[in-house]
């Protein structure tokens, strides 16, 4: 009987014994309803990427796995934020394709930035209805000229008497689909130009651009299709003329590139965890594979280049993981404990590891592992390249590129000022 | 221990021949008593192949024991274990016996062991040996009072050879009823009798319908064998009326072969025993194939079809 | 509005237990713990039957100290109140132990109209205790209950037997024993999970409910991994051409074992 490399005794990562009892019951809920279900969902959304898993987003929901952070009273779960990435990883090892647990992270990450920032109306009228899987709430900040620079934006929010008016677009944003096709609707975290160009002019706004079943006029998106992590959709839209009334603002008018640094270093934590999930998954494939293969009579694993690609491997996911729950404990320190030892920059570098470290170790891993099962891997019925192409859209993009977290770590070690042309 | 009385109970006969071995491998070395217990309405006349397995039997048949309820037979029992004093209780571990096992074990504060596959004497004492751990293991255990209740899962021992020439004796008891009353009673298909058959081929999940038990039937046919389910399909669909494995049936066949059956540790715990290990899974990571002396990783629908054709070609 | 007590056991989860490959012996020590599988159906119907006519439910447990977990899990499932008989030694005690115990704590705890209890236990596996507990308390008891309701003062269960489906009616306080198959329980929410850590828990003696030892009955010499001693052949069949290869594998390997 094998045991799962899904059960270390953590010595180094030490939960709560509610963490723990959460583990195991976010990890049956997720073995239960959706490890059987996460071909079936990529599969589908392969061909139409609008056959988004309504009936799986609302068990999650029903979980309580959305708004983990949030405070019970915008009908969150209360609970810490180490939760939250417990509950993204374990889903992202239940779909390894991770179209689910990103959804789940989208949720629990910019609802609890928008808690942290946005005015408490706002966060009452719409945490809960994403916490029970009523509306979608993500981000918006990439645009077609680019993503990485964000105070490069130009989609530009006009104060007009008692409301802002959005002209420009937006690229590359996961929910379009979902706002369009979930009950209530949602919309994002979004950034805007409000003042002068640079960061210095930017607000953030809770960006709805479907509520109450009713999409907003002057709102044009369009959606894409993806290689891999189908069942979540990714899009775009144009605003012309989209009309928000002003208590949709996030805080104060142009500080909005702070808001959204904070709300990436959260969402970061809990995309490294997905990635982390799916490695697992990923590793876990690899070893049954081991017990299993043999060539020229011998198990595979005896050969060493094979054994101990492994192990650097699994090294490589130890710290991940590592990176991962660091990053979330010291978020709980900040933003949960409100520790007044600490602060939220102390989370740039221990974020940008995580995310760095697990996104690059999930692809180099799928990759491998694909080889280690050789031709079965690459055909259609190995489900194997689904969770290496979900897994690989983190490399690319997603709260941020991987060289911006390298940029993150040199400069907060290095200093901005030596970094400079 | 000289002169050993061991009683034997079970609500089958053919389970109480089973028990009639174990307890002649026991009083061949130690010499002593074999007696059985036969309990329950209208079996009175069933029981004559018992006396030529122990030396004495002992009938209690009343209308009182119409409805079956472990507390009530166990207190039945208890007569006729007063009378006869023994030093082992041998209770074959069905689902009706090993919960008659355990009240009797209450009943007179005695040490009960249930899941019993094996039971050795060592130095005139029992080494009862149990699975453990879900079946993962096996446990020595020993009883430290008297008697010993012992329930022994079917199928651990061979029927004997009869050799013996027993007295039947009624006995007549006071019953106290149980306030239970039964509303309903639901028959299941009787199958075949998995733990008797040399070869058993199963379906597992993997099988799709349940009309594709019908190609399983034809292989088991041409090996001359049975077929029966794991427990999704027995106990979630409902197409077998037991299940092989850990509180199901346990076999030991001389063939076993497993087709679209994961391997649960449960399941693996039932067919153990089993001579040769044979599974067919389209999943290479199934747990199975560490169980298995020959293990196919393929399509169960092509591979079951064409080991039918090659069959049939050798056998004609 | 019945009072229902279900007794619950902190098992080794057996499907994460691993084994010294030299010593073959478990690594006890090291395992993880989870309330066992037919008691969280247990709680599961007890909450069940809750939501239905009210009443309370009330969790019981003996064990050491982690058997504190089983209770908080059935109270972040949902259950009332939770009381655990912790004795230092429980890792001795044999099933008449257990049940004396438990059947000793109902009485103490008075005031109840069902019992339920799992059928067995994920990792003792001894179906042992549920009956035991009925003979000490003297009240009725049903077997393998796959489908349970009230009516009324009565209880309806559906035992599930090798021969077939047996439907009882039972006048209440009794004790009923549920298997795997009479729900699918629910997995707590992290509110819930939250909630149940700060709700309290009566913790008792073998002292405060009136015992004063217990007596073993066996004991065991000895837990280890069987060996397992098989060939491990494994044919590939993905391919048309591999099937004809491994079936003809297969009946040579066959008539070898001199099956065919």
């Amino acid at each position: 009987m094998s045991v799962p490399i899904s059960y270390p005794k953590d010595t180094v990562v030490s939960f709560t014994k509610d963490e723990i009892m959460f583990r195991e019951s976010v990890r049956e809920f997720a073995q239960k309803h959706i490890a059987p279900k996460w071909i079936e969902v990529d599969e589908e959304a392969s061909k139409d990427p609008m056959k988004i898993p309504l009936d799986l987003i609302k068990k999650i929901a029903d979980q309580g796995l959305l708004c983990i952070p949030c405070s019970d009273k915008y009908g969150g779960q209360g609970g810490t934020y180490t939760m939250a990435t417990i509950a993204v990883e374990e889903l992202a090892y239940a779909d390894p394709a991770v179209a689910l647990a990103v959804y789940t992270l989208l949720n629990n990450g910019w609802p609890f930035a928008l808690q942290l920032f946005g005015r408490e109306e706002v966060s009452q009228e719409v945490i809960p209805r994403v916490s029970k899987g009523e509306a979608f709430f993500g981000i918006a900040s990439t645009e077609p000229q680019g993503g990485s620079d964000v105070a490069g934006i130009r989609m530009t929010a006009k104060k007009i008497n008692n409301v802002y008016v959005f002209n420009g677009e937006k690229a590359y944003i996961s929910g379009v689909g979902e706002v369009q096709v979930l009950p209530w609707g949602g919309g994002w975290f979004l950034i805007a130009r409000t003042g002068e160009a640079g960061h210095r002019g930017l607000s953030a706004f809770a960006f709805l651009a479907k509520k109450n079943g009713v999409i907003g006029k002057g709102w044009y998106p369009t959606i894409y299709h993806d290689i891999g992590r189908h069942g979540l959709t990714t899009g775009g839209f144009k605003c012309e003329n989209f009309e928000l009334d002003k208590d949709y603002l996030i805080g104060e008018e142009n500080k909005g590139f702070y808001y959204v640094m904070e709300g990436f270093n959260l969402a970061r934590i809990l995309v490294a965890a997905a990635t982390v999930g799916g490695a697992r998954w990923l590793l876990e494939q690899a070893v049954q594979w081991f017990r299993t293969r043999k060539l020229f009579g011998k198990y595979i694993a005896s050969f060493e280049g094979i054994s101990f690609r492994f192990a650097e491997l699994y090294a490589k996911y130890e710290a991940a993981r590592y990176f991962v729950y660091r990053a979330s404990r010291l978020a709980d320190k900040i933003y949960i404990e409100k520790d007044p030892a600490y602060n939220p920059r102390d989370l740039n570098i221990p974020v940008a590891l995580a995310k760095m470290y697990g996104p690059e170790l999930a692809t180099e891993l799928g990759q491998e592992v694909m080889k280690w099962y050789g031709a079965y891997a690459y055909t259609k019925e190995s489900p194997i390249h689904r969770a290496w192409l979900g897994l690989f859209s983190y490399t690319i993009g997603a709260e941020g590129a991987q060289n911006i977290m390298r940029y993150i770590i040199a400069r907060d070690l290095i200093g901005s000022e030596y970094m400079r042309d | 221990m000289d002169m050993v009385t061991i009683l034997s109970y079970s609500e089958r006969i053919d389970l109480q021949l089973e028990l009639a071995t174990l307890a002649n491998e026991i009083t061949n070395k130690l010499s002593g008593n074999s007696i059985s217990a036969v309990i329950g309405y209208g079996i009175k006349d069933k029981v004559d192949v018992l006396s030529k397995n122990f030396d004495k039997v002992f009938v209690i048949d009343s209308e009182d024991l119409k409805l079956f309820n472990p507390i009530t037979y166990a207190n039945v029992l208890l007569n006729i274990v007063n009378n006869t004093k023994p030093d082992i209780i041998l209770i074959s571990d069905t689902k009706r016996g090993g919960a008659i096992a355990s009240a009797l074990s209450a009943l007179l504060d005695t040490g009960c062991i249930t899941e019993v596959t094996k039971v050795e004497l060592v130095n005139d004492d029992l080494v009862i040996y149990r699975g453990a751990y879900g079946g993962l293991g096996l446990a020595q255990t020993k009883i430290l009072t008297s008697p010993k209740i012992i329930a022994v899962k079917p199928g651990s021992y061979p029927r004997p050879t009869a050799i013996k020439n027993g007295i039947i004796e009624e006995m007549k008891v006071d019953i106290k009823k149980p306030e239970i009353e039964l509303v309903e009673f639901r028959a299941k298909e009787t199958g075949a009798r998995l733990n008797e058959s040399d070869v058993v081929v199963v379906a597992g999940r993997g099988v799709k319908k349940k009309d594709d038990l019908q190609m399983l039937e034809d292989l088991a046919k041409i090996l001359g064998g049975v077929v029966g389910c794991s427990r999704p399909l027995s106990a979630d669909l409902g197409w077998c009326p037991t299940w092989v494995g850990m509180s199901g049936v346990t076999i030991k066949p001389k063939l076993y072969i497993g087709v679209g059956v994961s391997g649960q540790i449960q399941h693996i715990a039932g067919i153990r025993d089993s001579k040769i290990i044979v599974a067919i899974n389209i999943d290479p990571n199934a747990p199975i194939f560490e169980y298995v002396d020959y293990g196919i990783i393929g399509d169960l629908y092509k591979v079951v079809p064409k080991l039918i054709d090659e069959l049939k070609k050798i056998k004609g | 509005m019945p009072n229902i007590i279900v007794c619950v056991k902190q098992s080794y989860d057996v499907q994460q237990l691993r084994y010294d490959k030299v010593s073959k012996q478990f690594l006890l020590a090291e395992a993880p713990k989870k309330m066992s599988d037919t008691d969280r159906r247990a709680v599961e119907e007890a909450l069940r039957i809750r939501e239905k006519y009210g009443g309370k439910v009330i969790i019981l447990t003996v064990g050491n100290q982690d058997s504190i977990d089983a209770i908080r899990q059935a109270y972040a499932m949902g259950a009332d109140e939770g009381y655990a008989i912790i004795d230092k030694d429980y890792e001795n005690f044999d099933t008449n132990n257990v049940a004396m115990i438990l059947a000793q704590a109902i009485r103490k705890m008075g005031n109840f109209d069902l019992v339920l209890c799992g059928a067995e236990s994920t990792d003792g596996y001894s179906r042992q205790v549920p009956v035991k507990v009925a003979v000490y308390l003297g009240l009725p008891f049903i077997n393998f209950v796959r489908e349970l309701r009230l009516e009324g003062n009565y209880v309806i269960a559906t035992s599930d037997y090798e021969d077939g489906l047996y439907i009882y009616r039972v006048k209440m306080p009794a004790i009923v024993a549920v298997t795997l198959d009479i729900n699918e329980p629910r997995t707590p929410t992290p509110s819930a999970i939250l909630r149940a850590s700060r709700k309290p828990i009566t913790q008792w003696t073998l002292k405060d409910i009136g015992v004063d030892g217990v007596k073993v009955h066996f004991k065991v010499l000895n837990t280890y991994v069987p060996e397992v001693r098989r060939k491990r052949i494994i044919l590939d069949a993905s391919t048309d051409d591999k099937i004809v290869n491994a079936v003809q594998k297969l009946i040579d390997a066959l008539r070898q074992e001199r099956i065919i």
